[in-house]
């Protein structure tokens, strides 16, 4: 009685506009200090326990499935276990985004006796050095490390997520070894954004065009998962990416987004009525999709690089102006990745590069 | 082969939505998703850990027919008895003894 794939589903949700997950910022208080970090706390007052929790009913009700607890670091709140806990009663599967720093054993076993879906934890080199240059906190990589023992100690379905810099580009094989050896799936991100408030300090940590055009050429083949460089193909869904679709982002505030990156607020949480109706009626909503729709037939049609650009409207926005302008980060992305497209042979050159941000 | 006594328990580490007229399953351990089609979700969604195999099918059966579909009666029973079964297997539930 099985019938649809999960790719079916998400394309589905991604055409009919029907969020399936929630990023939830629960707080952007930090135990780390990482240079490249995009959040920009305001000083307002986070939300407290309570209102979460009627937040939560609300996302609820409207039908979400996944629920993301992200930060900041969320395991810093002293109430993170009663938001879980609230989480799994309302019926939400629960992913959490974390540095790993607090994951001890006693948490693990707490994961898993809350049913998490699934963990995603930040690595920022294969050397202690590195990582804990990157994030400022010395004793922070081997906390990495003993994290991920115990998640894999108490099986629970772990991703790593390796942003890279100059500062890591030539520890990547490193940190895929990691992730082998304890099971988990690694993502590579080659964009660095800035700050959510616009400052652009932490463009300067971005990796190296000339290792760009080595990781998207075949020696790092294998880092992503075998996966050719490849053009875009807009024949099925045919806008940039999931910004308004798929899934939406909540700050510590309650302020409500298209997606983590395009902080246009279209709601607060705590004064939101009904999430369904204004999901359907918000101009910002209606706007960031058809922005997201036309792009690949503006920005991205000006260039031959732009059929292989992971372009963000939300960071484009932050950085132009306008969410249409080409930003630095991914013109050279997307040059490189055109550079080493254009080394390969002429049979290996094929389109079909799907979406990468579809939010879910 | 289940027992019709049997009460099935949805897998405490599971998470559903109904969209479309479609379950969607997020079950924690293995991070496994499974969807079902429209009588599945029919099926998921009674299972409550206090009915039974069989309670759950006569009440399959009731909605099918109320929907107007013919000839449902025969086969029901034993599709949903497989279906029962396939889900144990995926560890999507468990059959507990009937009580009653």
């Amino acid at each position: 009685m099985a019938v649809t794939s999960y790719q079916e589903l998400v394309s589905r949700a991604f055409i009919d506009s029907r969020p399936l997950s929630a990023q939830w910022e629960l707080t952007f208080k930090c135990n780390h200090l990482c240079g490249f970090c995009y959040n920009a706390p305001n000083g307002q007052r986070e939300m407290t326990l309570e209102e979460i929790k009627r937040g939560l009913d609300k996302v609820a009700d409207f039908g979400i499935l996944y629920l993301t607890m992200t930060g900041g670091e969320p395991m810093v709140r002293p109430d993170f276990w009663d938001i879980c806990k609230y989480g799994r009663h309302l019926g939400f599967a629960l992913r959490l985004y974390t540095n790993g720093y607090l994951v001890d054993e006693e948490r693990a076993r707490k994961l898993k006796e809350v049913h998490i879906f699934e963990v995603e934890i930040s690595i920022h080199g294969a050397k202690a050095e590195t990582h804990d240059r990157l994030t400022g906190i010395r004793g922070s990589f081997d906390r990495v490390i003993s994290a991920l023992e115990n998640l894999q100690k108490y099986r629970i379905k772990t991703n790593l997520k390796c942003p890279i810099t100059h500062l890591n580009q030539e520890e990547l094989w490193g940190v895929w070894d990691i992730a082998t050896k304890f099971g988990c799936s690694i993502s590579f991100d080659p964009v660095i954004t800035p700050r959510d408030d616009g400052d652009k300090s932490p463009l300067g940590m971005a990796a190296t065009k000339d290792f760009l055009v080595r990781f998207f050429s075949d020696e790092y083949k294998e880092l992503r998962y075998g996966r050719d460089v490849s053009k875009r193909d807009d024949t099925v869904i045919r806008a940039n990416c999931g910004t308004g679709r798929t899934s939406f982002t909540i700050d510590p505030y309650g302020n409500i987004f298209p997606c983590v990156q395009w902080r246009r607020k279209w709601a607060n949480i705590k004064e939101v009525e009904n999430l369904a109706e204004l999901w359907k009626g918000s101009e910002v909503l209606k706007h960031v999709r058809w922005a997201a729709e036309q792009i690949p037939q503006t920005t991205l049609k000006e260039s031959e690089a732009g059929a292989f650009c992971t372009f963000c409207p939300g960071v484009a926005e932050l950085q132009t102006g306008s969410p249409f302008k080409m930003y630095p980060q991914a013109a050279v992305v997307s040059e490189a990745r055109l550079q080493a497209y254009n080394a390969k042979g002429p049979h290996e050159k094929e389109a079909g590069g799907g979406i990468e941000c579809t939010g879910v | 082969m289940v027992e019709t006594s049997a009460v099935p328990v949805r897998n405490p580490a599971s998470s559903s939505r109904t969209m479309d007229g479609q379950a969607v399953i997020a079950i924690s351990e293995m991070a496994q998703i499974h969807i079902l089609n429209g009588v599945g979700t029919l099926v998921w969604n009674l299972i409550d850990g206090t009915r039974t195999v069989s309670e759950i099918t006569d009440l399959v059966r009731g909605q099918l027919t109320q929907e107007g579909y013919e000839g449902v009666s025969a086969e029901v029973a034993s599709d949903i008895e497989q279906f029962f079964e396939e889900m144990a297997a995926k560890g999507m539930v468990t059959l507990g003894e009937g009580s009653r």
